[in-house]
């Protein structure tokens, strides 16, 4: 069982897992770090989801699929900003409004545009795009290096989005917006406008997260398609401590648990499957206690900010 | 100078954000060919003008209400407890257990007073979890408490395929609590059952609790700013605690009540979507008994108005997940209006 | 000479309330000019204007003859206008040097190279002798190099005029003359620097010229010669200003309320600031707590109150022994408190005034169910017999001034009868009538028999009301001393660790 064909399937499956969560957590981790908590990425996630699919079903390519349901994402975050912080509401009720009024949206239009089918419409998934020579490496090329372009992007994303944030102008100024919107703004930034942006971000990639779901792993929609995977992404925020490149790890470590309790419900173990189903889950709440607090949060997140304030 | 925004008083703010929510809602209805007048009629109307829709509406206000109380008093705090839905298993799971047992054959029906004792304990212990990794882990209350509603569907779903299912074992749900155990009819041929009145009670203590008595002021600080509650002498983890432990009792409440007046068994959708559906009654409610009351109604209206609307007009029902958060955000940006405008700085 | 900035008729107005009414204001190259004026005078929305926070409602700006219009603090940087703000605009957690290149105007792509600002930074720093630690996170420094480093951050970009909004505040008095030394390079190299602050003396020493504000409007704008204290005062309030002085004696009785022993605290870093503090207050006793920020008098103040445990020592209240006890036994025990953070400690902001009456009450007090018609009465009547101006005692907190929020907190405080009564900052940020009043009221508090302990950073308002200072320094009692034995200076240095001779 514990052969190197069983494990290379387990790693394929691993980064496959992990996909939309690295997508998620990178954008969250952009958004976090301005001094956003977009608790609305399950939203954009189920959203980006439904879009792609919906634009693949009907136009045939995938590629304006996935771009369509990173674009929807993207666009969707503009109330939750305008809401939480043109307008200063608390950022997480919008968001979970946000995430209801989603649910609700991607169910209706499903039922709307494919109504109720014996058989569910499904789509073409993403192809592998092994990547030549690499994928030859023992191990690592089966598991890695023959997957679909869209794991490729979240893990290229997860790496550049690591240096924006650490090495650049643009990163600085994200950062000391999230840290400390007052000084940011006495230094000539647009608090507004970087928050803007980053919210875009986020929910550029969590629309990307989502449409991985259906267009490269399902190949169909259903209702909350996306189980709650925006929520972990949320944790795998925190377990990263704002820093993609260690979220990254978190997000693989969270689909390698996945990916072991899919084959080990298959395997015929005498423990009941939903067990395993619970395992993902209950890990990641329970490495939230074993992290314990930490100090890297932002010390903005979630405050409301006053252009004219005190 | 008194602008339009400071003179259109709350009640105007959530009534245009409910007029707007119907009017972009009836797009949606015109999408799938629907008529919207009708659609709103069978909505809004059918329930409330029939015996069988007016007890559905009771049957569906019920866990909406008692668990609404239990999302508020986290509200209150300052802390979003999305893992209602999780709690009100676990409540239901503790009630079944205590009226399956061999106890509530000898006792009968005052065994229900420790059904529900038992029910609110497993409904805070749940809460509780969260409430303890926000408090000694620093957690976000709102990530854990959802991540452990996945938990509690999956027990349940194990329990009522193993050891609790019914003597069967075709279906996957447990076998009925005993007719001597349930609550009453209310209205006779319809589901509506007593519980309603348990959860009036609960309300009328909510505003004795959160608004009168000093535990209830302490938690408002709380929710008023962290630093204030610590200079007030208020212990906040354990405050963290004990308020979510109080939430998801409340909660878990909900769920054991919703298990003798609708279910008399454990299943696995019985939680539906009360959970989150009582945070959004909390929300629209402001947090105020009569609001509560009123969203709790509303949210009741349009669950059952929606099952009358897609059968006759073929509207599906989630529509009113989408008139639900459309009409919450619409109320937050009609509020954020009316907040004190800018103050000048001093100096 | 042309003007190198002019300010005119600027009007600004929140709601109905007109806080700059047709304000004009010059200032040419190579000057120090002085701001003045009371608190809500409108010096703070003048300048808040002029740094492009706040849009005015009339009125335009003129930088060397050129009209501009400051539409955001970005504007204002690129038109050479610079803030050091009272409350340092710094990123706590990046480095100096990262703070400075925060406000370079470069494309958003372009990398943070940390070496090459470094040395740009030390050839400004020596040409005009400001010494700052580049490398270290700004948290880390001291109030003082903070200040210096929100100074670099201008001179990197240029800025020709400079504004410090009361740059003294938290300076000890050799630190200001530090600072009052990189004023005079600045002017030498014929930039302007904007001196806004209350220290008169300060004013008369270091600026050029002077404009008085009163009310929203100038009630004066003259050269600095021939001025002294009083007729600049006379200025500001438009009359002769007499302090009403309540009669102080030094009857301290012998009973001990507050004994601390050995005690150790740490920040909410985790930074142990308090080093081994031993002190007793007693009854009808003010002891002043002096220091400059950080040197641990605020976490003195926390863990005698009960907001903060102490990690090491013994706290005895009355004889009872509090070391390990909750905030909650502090209250019960009779411990009154005035933080110096009157919005979110000491108030909610959000409630209405007799819900924040009950804030820090004991149970014993309140009961288990609040009596509100009871509460809104003894609400009312602190409001009257403290001169609290507001609308009503269901007015919303975060909508009073400073100075009546202030008597308000004070007010309730003492409506507890506490038996110790601690006091932070009392009076930062109030105005000169009302800070009259806290003090009086203080001191009033210490003839009823109360023990007080005073930590301010004011130092005039120490040695006023004071009969006992101990000056804290790098978390340990540097030295006691009294208000006789003292005088503003040498208290400074002691302040900064140095024994005055």
């Amino acid at each position: 069982m514990l052969s190197g064909s069983f494990f290379a399937a387990l790693l394929a499956s691993m980064f496959r897992m992990s996909t939309p969560l690295v997508f998620g957590a990178t954008g969250e981790i952009v958004a976090e770090r301005a001094g956003v908590i977009n608790i609305g990425l399950e939203g954009q996630m189920l959203l980006g989801a439904f879009v792609a699919f919906c634009v693949q079903f009907t136009t045939g390519s995938a590629t304006v699929g996935i771009l369509c349901g990173a674009l929807a994402g993207a666009v969707s975050t503009l109330p939750l900003t305008g809401l939480g912080v043109c307008r200063r509401q608390n950022q997480s009720v919008v968001g979970i409004m946000f995430n209801i009024l989603m649910v609700g949206l991607t169910s209706y239009l499903y039922r709307a545009f494919f109504g109720v089918a014996l058989t569910a419409p499904s789509i073409q998934t993403l192809p592998a795009l092994p990547i030549p020579l690499l994928n030859r490496i023992p191990l690592l090329g089966e598991a890695l290096f023959s997957q679909n372009a869209l794991v490729y992007l979240s893990i290229f994303l997860a790496i550049g989005t690591w240096f924006v944030l650490s090495k650049t102008m643009l990163g600085l100024r994200i950062r000391a917006v999230g840290e400390n919107p007052r000084a940011a703004q006495a230094a000539g930034i647009s608090v507004i406008r970087t928050r803007l942006g980053s919210m875009c971000f986020a929910g550029l990639l969590g629309g990307l997260g989502g449409s991985f779901l259906t267009v490269a792993y399902v190949g169909r929609f259903m209702d909350g398609i996306t189980s709650g995977r925006g929520y972990i992404a949320l944790a795998i925020t925190i377990l990263g401590r704002w820093n993609p490149v260690v979220a990254l790890g978190g997000a693989l470590l969270f689909g390698l648990v996945d990916a072991f309790q899919l084959r080990a419900q298959a395997m015929s173990v005498p423990i009941p499957y939903q067990f395993f189903v619970m395992l993902p889950y209950a890990v990641v709440l329970l490495s939230i206690l074993l992290m314990g607090r930490n100090s890297s949060e932002p010390k903005a997140l979630g405050d409301p900010y006053e252009k004219e304030g005190r | 100078m008194k602008g339009w925004r400071e003179s259109l008083p709350k009640w105007g703010v959530i009534l245009l954000a409910g007029v707007l929510s119907l009017a972009i809602g009836s797009v949606f209805i015109l999408v799938v060919g629907g008529n919207p007048l009708a659609a709103y009629r069978q909505l809004l109307l059918v329930p409330m003008s029939s015996k069988s829709g007016f007890g559905e509406l009771l049957t569906n206000m019920t866990p909406l209400l008692i668990a609404g109380v239990g999302m508020a008093i986290a509200r209150s705090a300052g802390l979003t407890n999305l893992g209602g839905e999780g709690q009100i298993y676990m409540g239901a799971l503790g009630m079944f257990l205590v009226c399956s047992s061999d106890l509530a054959d000898t006792v009968g029906k005052p065994v229900l007073l420790l059904g529900a004792v038992v029910a609110v304990a497993f409904g805070a212990f749940w809460g509780s979890i969260s409430g303890a990794l926000k408090a000694f882990f620093r957690a976000n209350e709102i990530i854990t408490s959802l991540l452990l509603n996945y938990i509690a569907v999956n027990f349940i779903g194990y329990l009522i395929r193993g050891p609790l299912q019914e003597p069967s074992g075709m279906v996957p749900e447990s076998s009925k609590i005993g007719e001597g155990l349930r609550l009453a009819k209310l209205i006779a041929s319809t589901r509506a059952h007593t519980g309603i009145v348990l959860a009036i009670v609960l309300i009328v203590l909510y505003e004795f609790f959160i608004y009168r008595s000093r535990v209830g002021y302490r938690i408002r600080v709380l929710g008023g700013g962290e630093k204030a509650a610590v200079y007030s002498g208020i212990p906040i983890k354990w405050y963290h605690l004990g308020v979510m432990a109080l939430s998801g009792g409340i909660a878990g409440l909900a769920g054991g009540v919703e298990l003798l007046g609708v279910y008399y068994r454990l299943t696995e959708t019985m939680a539906g979507d009360i959970g989150f559906t009582a945070v959004v009654v909390a929300l629209l409610g402001m947090l105020h008994p009569v609001g509560i009351v009123l969203a709790a109604m509303l949210m009741a209206l349009l669950n059952t108005g929606a099952q009358f609307m897609q059968v006759i007009s073929g509207v599906p029902i989630t529509l009113v997940d989408i008139l639900q958060g459309l009409i919450v955000l619409f109320v937050l940006l009609g509020l954020s209006f009316q907040l004190p405008q800018l103050k000048r700085k001093e100096g | 000479m042309e003007p190198l900035l002019e300010m005119r008729g600027i009007v600004k107005r929140f709601g109905s309330a007109t806080v700059n009414d047709h304000v004009n204001l010059t200032v040419y190259p190579g000057e120090v000019h002085a701001l003045l004026g009371e608190n809500g005078a409108g010096k703070s929305t003048l300048m808040n204007i002029l740094y492009g926070m706040y849009q005015p409602n009339e009125g335009m700006i003129r930088v060397r003859g050129k009209e501009v219009e400051i539409t955001s603090p970005k504007v204002s940087l690129a038109a050479g206008i610079g803030m050091v703000h009272q409350n340092f605009m710094l990123v706590d957690t990046f480095t100096s040097a990262e703070n400075v290149f925060l406000m370079a105007d470069r494309p958003f792509w372009s990398l943070t190279r940390k070496g090459q600002v470094a040395g740009e930074l030390t050839k400004l720093s020596e040409q005009y002798g400001i010494e700052v630690d580049l490398t270290s996170p700004v948290s880390k420094l001291s109030i003082g190099m903070q200040q210096r480093v929100e100074i670099l951050k201008l001179l990197y970009i240029g800025a020709d005029i400079l504004i410090f909004d009361e740059p003294t505040a938290v300076l000890a008095p050799q630190e200001c003359d530090a600072l009052f030394e990189i004023i005079k390079k600045l002017v030498a190299n014929q930039k302007s620097v904007i001196f806004i602050s209350h220290k008169l003396e300060e004013v008369l020493r270091i600026s050029d010229r002077i404009t008085v504000l009163s009310r929203g409007r100038v009630v004066e704008d003259t050269a600095n010669e021939n001025l002294d204290q009083a007729k600049i005062v006379e200025m500001m309030i438009g009359e002769a200003f007499r302090t009403e002085n309540v009669e102080k004696t030094h009857q301290t009785r012998q009973e001990v309320v507050l004994s601390i022993e050995d005690v150790c605290a740490a920040d909410s870093r985790g930074v142990q600031t308090l080093n081994h503090v031993t002190l007793q207050v007693r009854r009808g006793e003010i002891l002043g707590i002096a220091g400059l920020e950080g040197n641990g008098q605020d976490e003195l103040m926390d863990v005698i109150t009960g907001l903060r445990r102490c990690s090491a020592g013994r706290i005895a209240m009355a004889g009872k022994n509090l070391t390990a006890a909750s905030g909650e036994t502090f209250v019960r025990e009779g411990v009154g408190y005035v933080p110096s953070d009157r919005n979110n400690v000491a108030t909610v902001r959000k409630f209405c005034l007799y819900d924040n009456w009950l804030l820090r009450r004991k149970q014993r007090e309140t009961g288990h169910y609040l009596h509100y018609r009871k509460i809104i009465r003894d609400t009312e009547e602190a409001i009257a017999a403290f001169d609290v101006r507001t609308s009503g005692s269901d007015a919303v907190t975060e909508n009073l001034s400073g100075g009546n929020l202030q008597k308000f907190i004070l007010g309730r405080e003492l409506s507890k009868e506490p038996k110790l009564l601690a006091c932070s900052n009392p009076t930062r940020g109030i105005d000169v009538k009302a800070s009259w009043a806290i003090r009086n009221r203080i001191l009033q508090a210490k003839e009823d028999g109360m023990a007080v302990v005073l930590a301010s950073g004011d130092f005039e308002e120490l040695l006023y009301l004071s009969d006992r200072i101990l000056v804290l320094y790098k978390g340990m009692i540097f030295a006691e001393t009294t208000p006789e034995q003292t005088t503003v200076n040498q208290l400074g240095s002691m302040m900064m660790g140095v024994k005055p001779v």
